[in-house]
């Protein structure tokens, strides 16, 4: 399987082919030569990306769009089977990042327009009444250093920069080598004419002299990694080049004493699931915690004795992949803590799978937060009041997305307590792993960030 | 009067070839004369009926005490447990505690008797970092118990002050921290009396008298078979440099060397914790000695009262030598607690012992991940 994408004229590098898990993987061996012949023939073909219309951007990426949501695409079943073989996980468990119905049909147009006004303003230059004419663009060349863990995750960056005309070089994470040049592939094949803009191309991560090329020649550098990797990464970022890092962060829950009842608790378990299990619970809007609170018809102990039913259950649809040495050996540390702890007379409680990582339900009334988020697992913390929530989450890391089971004035009471805490959703237990396409972790979407403005004024 | 299970085990630590043992890999199976296996399993039952909190965590597991016939399946308590739970047969004389950075509290290990963890400590101690039998003028760079009453750490290098030490050794840290000057002096006379020197304690005290001795220009070429064990990882010290446990123990013995004179050889790394009544050392000594090869990361021997295995750590299962897991330990040693500990330490079984690597990391790399700031899960000994 191939693994890259170079545009026409780049030095032709020498490849080699290499065994990950299952797969045969046809890779380059990427030099500094390379990557100053890719990002020049990439920067070079910026002229040319100015001259094709928005329009005809926009309808390369719905075509494409359409193509992948089809479970018959080629490419998109190679994608999904290369990933499955390299992280062990079925596409049911790690789907695609984005809505791809959705967004052929009308998802990504709307979001550009909402926030592209007017849509021209990509196109050229245009006056608006009172105002200087202007126009819009993004970055001379943006990097994209994906993840390895959601597939396509970074596609509406990725559109963003397209839009605003910045040819990208995409280095693809480690466990999904695939998918982002099958993708390309496939809008290459819909518009020739990106051909020249984008390139895929799968480099060590932390080369030094590789990386230095890469970071002198970007505009912006677009990247997905944990705390390590986006440290390192902002050290390195040359003066003058934006870094977009989508660093660590996690989702959390919150069940008010009104949803904690027999008739509600049930389909909230089951959607807490789901949210919890997607992904094997390793993405940023993966349900790590959930905070219960006391006093209602059902009490915490009921809760979790329902939660740990239906996560069985819901594990068994969502079939796990293949968990690293480290991550079971820190579900492992904290299943037997938990035991312990119950043992000991603590409010806690485990439910555990037997014999593998599956999934594991915690729970703790002292322990807020695991140190990181575990494996498929869930922990729940209970509270006396919702007021306490606060407290526990601010400072405690980045917290991107909230699940929210209660009354609407309680929800809109404890997301304004947590404005300021990072927070940049707040939604339904079910709907934390699919956001919408304008959705941005960092809080303001790619465009927003990315396009810049140039005004002529009178 | 029948002997108790303690004094059974005290004999049978004094009473076979430690050298013997420690070449032979313990961890691949058991040699038929081995009283190990019966007495593992007489160890167990002792806890089962004296160990009320470690009853309750066999029964957690359904385990009964009739449902255990091999060493092998003798139900593990992990570490972590050792911070909610009080392990011990009978009432405590003792009490060792981890430095509890984790944020919710010390493990505590309790002990009926001090007897098997000195002798444990000091049989194995002398087969591998002092085989000669030398009195060596010993200098350590830990507390005392007097600081720390609650260290295991320094309870053993007590022992070892006291029965193995030659004249003019003594402790370098005191009330006040590491007593760098003082160790700096003690240093340079035995240098000036070509005294060989045992230096014992923590990485970060080393480096921290290594940083002494950078800022003073001191650098000290001690007496052909001086020697150095070091205890304690990364602990205390973040990860300077980055890489792995091994880079890290490669870097600290490379600078042992630049500033002790200290050959790679005789610096001796020791992987212990509160929870484990024995430890285990280094091989390199014994090899060097034995001009026996082992290519590779360094090994760990174990001593033969204790069983070492890797556990797959999705499913608890063994692991065939080679193969990564959590480590999981029989410390006979431990008789008077929990024999059976599982830690939160990856490592692999290996010819002649295994091969630590280190704890797993807190965040593994990944596009989104959290990592709860401020919390460290570092443990182990105080």
């Amino acid at each position: 399987m191939r693994t890259w994408i170079l545009p026409p004229g780049s030095v032709v590098p020498v490849v080699e082919r290499r065994q990950a898990g299952a797969l045969m993987l046809e890779s380059p061996v990427v030099t500094p030569e390379i990557v100053r012949s890719v990002t020049g023939s990439l920067k070079a073909s910026r002229p040319a990306l100015f001259s094709l219309k928005t329009e005809f951007i926009l309808r390369a990426i719905e075509d494409t769009l359409k193509e992948w949501s089809s479970m018959d695409c080629p490419a998109r079943r190679e994608a999904e089977g290369a990933f499955h073989a390299m992280t062990g996980m079925p596409a049911v468990t790690a789907p695609f990042g984005v809505p791809l119905e959705a967004s052929a049909h009308g998802a990504v147009r709307d979001w550009i327009r909402a926030e592209v006004e007017p849509l021209e303003a990509l196109d050229g230059f245009v006056s608006v009444p009172g105002g200087p004419a202007f126009r819009l663009a993004g970055p001379s060349l943006a990097v994209f250093i994906l993840p390895g863990n959601i597939p396509l995750t970074w596609l509406p960056t990725f559109f963003a920069c397209l839009l605003g005309r910045s040819p990208c070089l995409i280095k693809p994470g480690e466990d999904d080598p695939v998918t982002a040049s099958s993708f390309i592939s496939s809008l290459i094949r819909r518009a020739p004419e990106l051909a020249s803009s984008v390139a895929v191309l799968p480099w060590k991560g932390g080369t030094g002299e590789i990386e230095r090329v890469v970071m002198e020649n970007a505009g912006v550098v677009v990247a997905w990694g944990g705390g390590d990797a986006v440290a390192s990464l902002t050290n390195r970022i040359p003066p003058g080049v934006e870094l977009l890092a989508h660093g660590p962060a996690v989702a959390v829950g919150v069940v008010a004493r009104e949803s904690m009842n027999p008739g509600r608790f049930a389909q909230i378990a089951a959607d807490a699931a789901r949210d919890a299990l997607l992904f094997d619970g390793r993405g940023c809007l993966s349900l790590s915690t959930i905070f219960v609170e006391r006093g209602g018809l059902y009490e915490t102990g009921e809760a979790v004795r329902e939660m740990a039913k239906v996560f069985g259950r819901v594990a068994g649809a969502l079939p796990s992949g293949r968990p690293s040495l480290e991550s079971a050996s820190l579900v492992q540390t904290w299943r037997g803590r938990a035991r312990a702890r119950e043992l000991a007379g603590k409010e806690s409680a485990l439910s555990a799978s037997n014999s593998s990582m599956d999934w594991t339900v915690i729970l703790d009334g002292d322990i807020a937060f695991p140190p990181v988020p575990l494996y498929r697992t869930l922990w729940i913390h209970p509270v006396d009041s919702l007021d306490e929530i606060p407290n526990k989450i601010i400072g405690a890391g980045t917290i991107h997305a909230l699940a929210f089971a209660g009354p609407e004035s309680r929800r809109f009471k404890l997301a304004g307590e947590l404005v300021s805490s990072g927070l940049t959703r707040v939604c339904a237990f079910g709907k934390l792993q699919a956001p919408a396409i304008s959705w941005s972790s960092m809080g303001v979407s790619p465009l927003k960030r990315l396009l810049k403005q140039t005004a002529i004024e009178k | 009067m029948p002997q108790g299970i303690e004094e059974r085990v005290l004999e049978y630590l004094a009473s076979t070839s430690i050298s013997d043992s420690s070449a032979d890999n313990k961890t691949a199976g058991i040699r038929e004369a081995d009283p190990f296996e019966a007495l593992a399993l007489e160890v167990f039952h002792h806890q089962f009926s004296l160990n009320s909190a470690y009853r309750k965590w066999c029964d957690s597991l359904g385990v009964s005490s009739r449902s255990v016939s091999t060493s092998a399946h003798i139900p593990a308590v992990p570490v972590s447990a050792f911070k909610e739970m009080e392990f011990c047969c009978g009432s405590p004389t003792a009490e060792f505690r981890t430095s509890g950075t984790s944020g919710t509290g010390p493990g505590r290990h309790l002990l009926p008797s001090l007897d098997l963890y000195r002798a444990s400590a000091l049989r194995n101690f002398q087969a591998c970092v002092m085989p000669e039998g030398w009195k060596f003028r010993t200098m350590v760079i830990a507390p005392p118990p007097r600081i720390r009453p609650a260290s295991s750490l320094s309870q053993m290098f007590s022992w070892i002050l006291e029965e193995l030490a030659g004249p003019s050794s003594g402790w370098f840290v005191g009330d006040t921290g590491l007593q760098s000057e003082k160790l700096a002096e003690a240093l340079l006379d035995a240098h000036r009396a070509n005294s060989q020197v045992l230096l014992l304690g923590t990485a970060a005290g080393f480096l921290s008298f290594y940083d002494f001795c950078d800022q003073e220009g001191i650098r000290i070429e001690l007496p052909a078979g001086s020697r150095l064990m070091d205890t304690g990882g990364r602990k205390g010290i973040g990860n300077p440099g980055g890489g792995s446990l091994e880079e890290f123990q490669v870097r600290f013995r490379r600078r042992t060397h630049a500033v002790l004179g200290i050959p790679m050889e005789m610096c001796i790394n020791e992987y212990g914790m509160t929870e484990l009544s024995s430890q285990f050392y280094d091989s390199v000594l014994l090899d060097h000695r034995e001009k026996r090869e082992r290519p590779g990361q360094r090994v760990k021997l174990v001593p033969f009262w204790v069983r070492a295995v890797a556990l797959d750590p999705a499913t608890l299962e063994p692991l065939p030598k080679g193969k990564t897991g959590l480590m999981k330990f029989v410390d006979l040693a431990n008789t008077g607690s929990v024999s059976a500990v599982l830690t939160e330490d990856l490592g692999s079984i290996v010819e002649g012992g295994f091969i630590l690597e280190g704890r797993p990391r807190l965040a593994e790399a990944r596009g989104c991940g959290l990592t709860f700031e401020g919390i460290s899960r570092e443990t182990s000994r105080q």
